[in-house]
């Protein structure tokens, strides 16, 4: 039997039931990601024996009666999570000796859950891509087409999850880096609100937008994830203290009444492709037959998200990783002749071009003479766009658009033209400035591909996005459609 | 060559790296990138800047006393070169200085 594209669900009832073991299930995943990684390269590393090892210990919580609602599920985290022990890279050769003596938050809350670590995924270098395509480790594959990228920056976790290597992963999520890769694989990704799950461990990347959160085949599981992720911590001073919240809890609600807003000028955005466009008006109409009501509404300041966006994420990204200058950790140039040379060299053999293209934008931006002309202005417009979206939800209680303007393009020439790369994030973007949560369900495929629709919810309302996904998924089958594993070279189904 | 072709160069000794390979590529997308950061040609006169999406946010505070244990050696046990406790760097000061 093959458990691959098993619900959560079912695999949770296949081991309480003794059906399966942990080991069994971790082994399966293990031979399958075997057969498989070759070609899709979503892993960096594969963690056997740490798997085995803690699968034998959920089997034996499951035995003894004492097993939470995951123990003994197989999980793959994106390799910007500290994990203790392990290796982990952000996908940089700046961090490829990088063997952390910590666990992030969320690494420790899914072991104390009783998941079980598969590897740590592929993922573009310190999340700055959205195509997977500048690792040091290689470019990902999209299970769905192999010639075709898995978009990005969680783009190795979205494609461990469409291939059926894991099912479930965490992704993180600065500028759509959960949705958009969700959505180009054909899954379901969820970039909670900022401050919703600590960022302890996580590898930084802009501290004011990134976010951490669960990618799964559907809403459900992401829900049980999210359980897991959301636990309080006292490491991460923006971790926003709240009440705990039963993520799960109002999946089987209707969603009859509820104001779906819709910003018309999105769906005639002039880079949005006609079949997608097509595809998500289907599902958007599905929406309306479950109750839902839509609502024209404005976001005027959205068209600036760009711009604001590769302003303040940059200069973010260039204070954050000023910290990598070959001396207490990380990569260390051998070539260098002083002290100068060395932060010089070691920076320069340890990032890529497309991270010190970003640095060098951050640090221009910041410098003296530019900062009020270009900083300053983009937080000013931060604020337009933050008070475009409180008016918006004043009038409706979710806003659908696209998650992405086109399907999964190419892998060759991805990363050719970075400021056109940039552009194709117009629709998650202005998310993350605002800090409000999204998700991306599968809502159907174009050119043969996978769309996504993309819901946003105002502050900390994850459990009305996961509602709606479910009640959508109740009513659709596309998060059940899975890529047709023969055809990727090196392997069958 | 790309107006901005001495600007790469300051902003990579700013930043601590060497430009990228191509230089008349990386100056030409940085033009581009300029291009895009000013179309935010709006009047911001009156308008508040913010720099972190939950403005309502609360810093936590914790009792001011040291809950962090001992741990270099484990820190200093992935550095590139360690000796005597102290992280190792080439010679600040060299010969012929």
């Amino acid at each position: 039997m093959t458990y691959h594209f098993e619900s959560l669900s079912r695999l949770k009832q296949l081991l309480q039931e003794k059906h399966i073991s942990s080991v069994e299930l971790t082994q399966h995943y293990l031979d399958h990601i075997q057969t498989y990684n070759p070609k899709i390269n979503a892993m960096i590393t594969i963690c056997k024996d740490l798997a085995l090892e803690q699968a034998k210990q959920a089997d034996q919580a499951i035995a003894k009666g004492i097993a939470g609602p995951l123990t003994g599920i197989p999980i793959i985290h994106k390799d910007l999570f500290c994990t203790h022990g392990v290796k982990t890279s952000s996908a940089s050769r700046m961090l490829d000796n990088f063997v952390p003596p910590y666990n992030a938050h969320i690494v420790d809350a899914c072991q104390e859950a009783g998941l079980v670590l598969l590897g740590k995924a592929n993922m573009d270098e310190f999340a700055m891509g959205s195509a997977n395509s500048t690792s040091f480790y290689g470019a990902c594959a999209n299970p769905w087409d192999i010639n075709k990228h898995p978009g990005g920056s969680s783009g190795g976790s979205a494609a461990a999850i469409a291939a059926g290597f894991t099912p479930l992963a965490t992704g993180s999520d600065t500028g759509g880096s959960i949705r958009q890769p969700a959505a180009m694989c054909g899954i379901t990704g969820l970039k909670p609100t900022y401050g919703a799950i600590s960022r302890f461990g996580m590898i930084a990347f802009a501290s004011s937008l990134d976010q951490a959160g669960p990618m799964a085949r559907n809403a459900e599981d992401c829900a049980l994830l999210m359980n897991v992720l959301a636990k309080p911590c006292k490491k991460d001073s923006t971790f926003v203290r709240r009440e705990s919240e039963d993520y799960s809890r109002d999946l089987s609600q209707s969603i009859k009444g509820l104001k779906l807003g819709i910003v018309r000028e999105s769906f005639d955005h002039e880079g949005l492709d006609s079949k997608v466009k097509a595809t998500l008006e289907k599902s958007i109409n599905t929406l309306v037959d479950l109750g839902a009501e839509l609502v024209d509404i404005k976001l005027p300041h959205q068209h600036h998200s760009v711009a604001c966006y590769y302003i303040i994420a940059p200069a973010e990204a260039s204070s954050n990783l000023a910290r990598f200058d070959g001396v207490r950790y990380g990569h260390q140039s051998t070539e260098a002749k002083d002290l100068h040379s060395l932060y010089v060299d070691s920076r320069s053999e340890g990032f890529g071009d497309e991270v010190k293209r970003r640095i060098m934008a951050g640090t221009y931006v910041l410098s003296s003479g530019f900062y009020d002309a270009y900083y300053t202005k983009a937080q000013k417009v931060r604020h337009l766009i933050m008070n475009d979206y409180q008016q918006a939800f004043s009038e409706v209680d979710l806003i659908v658009s696209p998650t992405s303007p086109t399907v999964a393009e190419s892998v060759e020439g991805a990363n050719d033209d970075p400021i056109k790369a940039y552009l194709a994030d117009i629709f998650t973007i202005s998310t993350n400035m605002a800090g409000l949560p999204g998700i991306s369900v599968p809502a159907g495929f174009a050119h043969g591909l996978p769309v996504g629709l993309q819901i946003t919810a105002p502050h900390f309302k994850e459990s009305r996005l996961l509602q709606v996904a479910h009640q959508f998924q109740q009513a659709s089958n596309w998060h059940l459609k899975t890529p047709d594993l023969a055809l990727i070279q090196g392997g069958d189904n | 060559m790309s107006k901005h072709h001495d600007t790469i160069l300051k902003v990579a000794k700013l930043a601590k790296l060497h430009p990228l390979e191509n230089q008349e590529k990386q100056a030409n997308d940085f033009d581009r990138l300029l291009q895009l950061f000013d179309t935010l040609s709006l009047d911001d006169a009156n308008i508040s800047a913010s720099c972190h999406a939950i403005e309502s946010m609360v810093q936590p505070t914790r009792e001011d006393v040291v809950t962090e244990t001992d741990q270099h050696q484990a820190f200093q046990s992935i550095a590139p070169k360690v000796s005597a406790d102290v992280y190792l760097v080439p010679s600040v000061i060299t010969p012929e200085d």
